[in-house]
């Protein structure tokens, strides 16, 4: 009974963890490769530019969230 | 058995509402707990959200499950990227949370708690929320088109243009009247100051530590970063004992307003991942933070409402700004219930994420609600405080008097007893030097949730630490609205600029950074100057005209949601859209009218100007007051020309709409959706 209710809490603590990082941005490059390798293998939308390296990557998403409206009054 | 218990819930859950609604308009006995208003919109956001939100889903929209949205037809893994609903939920909230529903609710307060409170829970569900996800759900269906592209193919090729100009004003009146709040609250208090200016270090640090060290580990920065946070917050106490250090943090209203327009040019021209970037992640997440401690403080702590229902302000005589209950409540309320800067939000960065669409209802209709909420607790925590030190911290020196004997004297006179000790008193234990004649409502907003947070931890010695800790959130997300807000302004600038002159348009090209960036700066650098030196403290007049300018984007948006609609063939449903556009319609040009022509000089910005003109002409302004009376006449009537322009937008939008709508309800018109073509999910459908 005590063991069901910790693993409840454990996975309520990982589902908020993972929640936290990809809310913040924390994962986005990981989400990006997970990208990547899906559009090589499965879609048409793979453009055949080469993978960003983190940093790379990192000022690429900067660049692109500040160039348009991205906080609100 | 199963539907029988969920009637029985919903059933509860609106007689729930019902009850905490009445309990709130009709108390009038003994001080109201505001546990009563925090169930009541728990209450009816629950109940809008399940039926009305449903069905605005289901017959209006007519969302469709099987339909691949753009996230997954145009999957770039980055700007088209599939994303749980429950992660674009916070994305979205993150984006849309601003200063607006922290101060508007504080502000309107001086009218009492009901009417604000109530279109507070009522605007929000009938109106914003409305909004984004009608806007959300039609940017999905055109590749996440924005909003004035979507303007210009579904109304008018000038709608489309409409919507851009309105963009801009509204940016530029917008970053001078958060970046006003931000002055009132630092203004003559070295703590606060000395807390802010050290945020920029640490975004420094932050930027450095996030570029060169641990690239994108934003976690990692930010835990940083809000550590050494809080340090600051604590250690500003110190700076402000010291008598040598505690004078280079006392700055006047005018120093910080030039503190503050350099700042925002540096942060417009200099890299993004240096200053602006970082400081974004620690602002979102001490926003965050806060909002959800002030919402734990509130149930924890059950304040007591010590505000009236109505003051005697809603006869329109009101210090914080004058004006009546319709249309100024509307207007000064604005983000917390309807704001038209979601719509951008919501036609921006959101649809290019959402997996399926029918999350658009969790993400467009949910998220708002959340706004109205912080909202509510916004107005909870301003009136908590007694009416009296309500409107001694927000009443203009030129409306109550210099000292605090006199405000005291005339805040008294109005029937909200409050006596210069106590206030004396009030600034000590939050430790500043006065806390009168703060109009902007951050300071009393601060006070409000210091009190609620140190009823809940750490008692009256925790006090001054909780306040300059509000004040410190307050400033930083309000600073972070205004770089992010400066450097979007400015790519509007070189956008326009590039029309005339073509090499402006080059976004990277320096000469173009810094002409533009100095121009955005310069319009609400310009606006921001003019509401320090104000003798009516600046947020009378610049407050209502960010109101009425985010009021006529949310009209545009809604004129658009409704051509949209109309297209559809959902003429049934119009209303839907149709009515808050009325309504918003009718605020924003009674307000329009009123700022403009009302002869009460402390409404109409052209009574104002004529009563100093004349003064002037009689020869009883001094003469080292001459040039400042004269700048003033011309911010007056400076401010009628910009209130008039908005207001003239407005209308071309609805009579180049209203053609629209005729040629398509008299069938002279065949009416063309701009959407993007059917393809059917190869995805599991989403719940």
């Amino acid at each position: 009974m005590r063991r069901t209710a910790w693993m409840h809490v454990r996975s309520a603590l990982t589902k908020t963890w993972w929640w936290l990082r990809q809310t913040s941005g924390d994962a986005a490059y990981e989400i990006y490769l997970r990208g990547e390798a899906r559009h090589h293998f499965h879609s048409s939308n793979w453009s055949g530019s080469p993978v960003l390296s983190r940093k790379e990557f990192y000022l690429d998403a900067l660049r692109r969230k500040y160039s348009r409206v991205s906080r609100c009054c | 058995m199963k539907r029988f218990a969920k009637a029985a819930v919903w059933t509860i859950v609106a007689l729930a509402g019902a009850g905490a609604l009445a309990a709130i308009a009709w108390e009038r006995r003994e001080p109201l707990n505001a546990t009563w208003f925090v169930i009541a919109a728990a209450c009816i956001y629950l109940l809008a959200y399940r039926f009305y939100s449903a069905f605005i889903a289901a017959r209006v929209l007519a969302l469709d499950n099987t339909r691949a949205t753009p996230a997954e037809r145009l999957d770039d893994g980055r700007d088209f990227v599939p994303t749980n609903k429950w992660v674009l939920l916070g994305h979205h909230f993150a984006a849309i949370a601003g200063p607006g529903p922290l101060v508007g609710p504080t502000l309107a307060a001086q009218w009492g708690y009901l009417p604000g409170t109530l279109w507070l829970i009522v605007g929000a569900v009938l109106g914003g929320c409305v909004q984004d996800f009608v806007i959300l759900f039609c940017s999905i269906r055109r590749d996440g088109k924005s909003l004035g592209q979507m303007a210009r193919e579904e109304v008018s090729r000038r709608g489309g243009l409409i919507a851009q100009i309105a963009v801009l004003a509204i940016m530029v009146i917008l970053l001078a009247v958060v970046g006003l709040v931000v002055v009132n609250a630092l203004k003559s208090s070295p703590w606060a100051t000395f807390t802010l200016a050290m945020t920029i270090p640490v975004g420094l640090l932050m930027g450095v530590y996030l570029r060169f060290w641990r690239p994108g580990r934003v976690l990692e920065a930010s835990a940083i970063g809000v550590a050494l946070i809080v340090f600051v917050v604590v250690a500003g106490q110190w700076v402000a004992a010291s008598p040598s250090w505690a004078r280079v943090f006392t700055l006047s209203g005018t120093a910080l307003a030039f503190a503050i327009i350099f700042y925002g040019f540096a942060a417009s021209a200099l890299p993004v991942w240096l200053l602006l970037a970082p400081r974004d992640y620690l602002s979102a997440f001490i926003k965050v933070g806060a909002i959800l401690a002030l919402a734990g403080g509130i149930l924890v702590v059950r304040p007591e409402i010590q505000m009236p229902a109505f003051t005697r302000f809603v006869d329109g005589t009101g210090p914080v700004f004058a004006g009546k209950i319709f249309p100024f409540c509307f207007i000064t309320i604005a983000c917390g219930a309807v704001s038209g800067f979601h719509a951008l939000i919501s036609s921006g960065t959101t649809p290019r994420m959402i997996t399926h669409e029918v999350h658009a209802r969790l993400v467009g209709y949910g998220a708002m609600l959340m706004e109205s909420f912080v909202g509510v607790m916004a107005m909870v925590a301003a009136c908590a405080l007694t009416p009296g030190v309500f409107f001694a911290i927000n009443s203009p020196a030129g409306i109550v008097g210099e000292t605090a004997a006199a405000a005291a004297t005339t805040i008294s006179q109005w029937g909200y007893p409050v006596d210069a000790p106590t206030m004396h008193r009030l600034a000590q234990m939050v430790g500043e030097q006065t806390l009168l004649n703060r109009t902007g409502g951050a300071p009393s907003l601060a006070v409000g949730m210091a009190q609620i947070f140190s009823n809940t931890i750490g008692g009256p010695r925790l006090l001054s630490i909780w306040y300059h800790f509000a004040i410190m959130f307050e400033a930083l997300f309000i600073l972070t609205v205004l770089d992010a807000g400066t450097r979007v302004g400015r790519f509007m600038v070189q956008d326009l600029a590039g029309h005339l002159w073509k090499p402006l348009a080059r976004r990277s090209s320096y000469p173009s950074i810094l002409l533009c960036s100095a121009l955005i700066v310069g319009a609400w650098g310009y606006f921001l100057y003019q509401g320090v030196v104000d003798p009516l403290g600046g947020i009378n007049t610049l407050w209502p005209l960010f109101g009425i300018a985010n009021q006529l984007l949310a009209a545009v948006a809604l004129v658009v949601a409704t051509t949209i609609l109309l297209k559809m063939g959902r003429l049934r449903w119009i209303w839907v859209t149709l009515a808050p556009t009325a309504w918003l319609v009718s605020a924003t040009m009674t307000a329009s009218y009123q700022k403009i022509f009302d002869p009460n000089p402390r409404i109409g910005v052209l009574a104002y100007a004529n009563v100093l003109a004349s003064q002037l002409a009689a020869g009883k302004i001094p003469a080292a007051q001459i040039p400042e009376t004269v700048r003033l006449i011309f911010n007056q009537r400076l401010d009628a020309v910009v209130t008039a322009v908005l207001a003239l937008m407005i209308l071309i939008l609805l009579a180049e709409a209203f053609w629209q709508w005729y040629g398509i309800l008299a069938r002279r018109t065949v009416p063309v959706l701009h959407e993007s073509p059917y393809v059917a999910t190869q995805w599991a459908e989403g719940d």
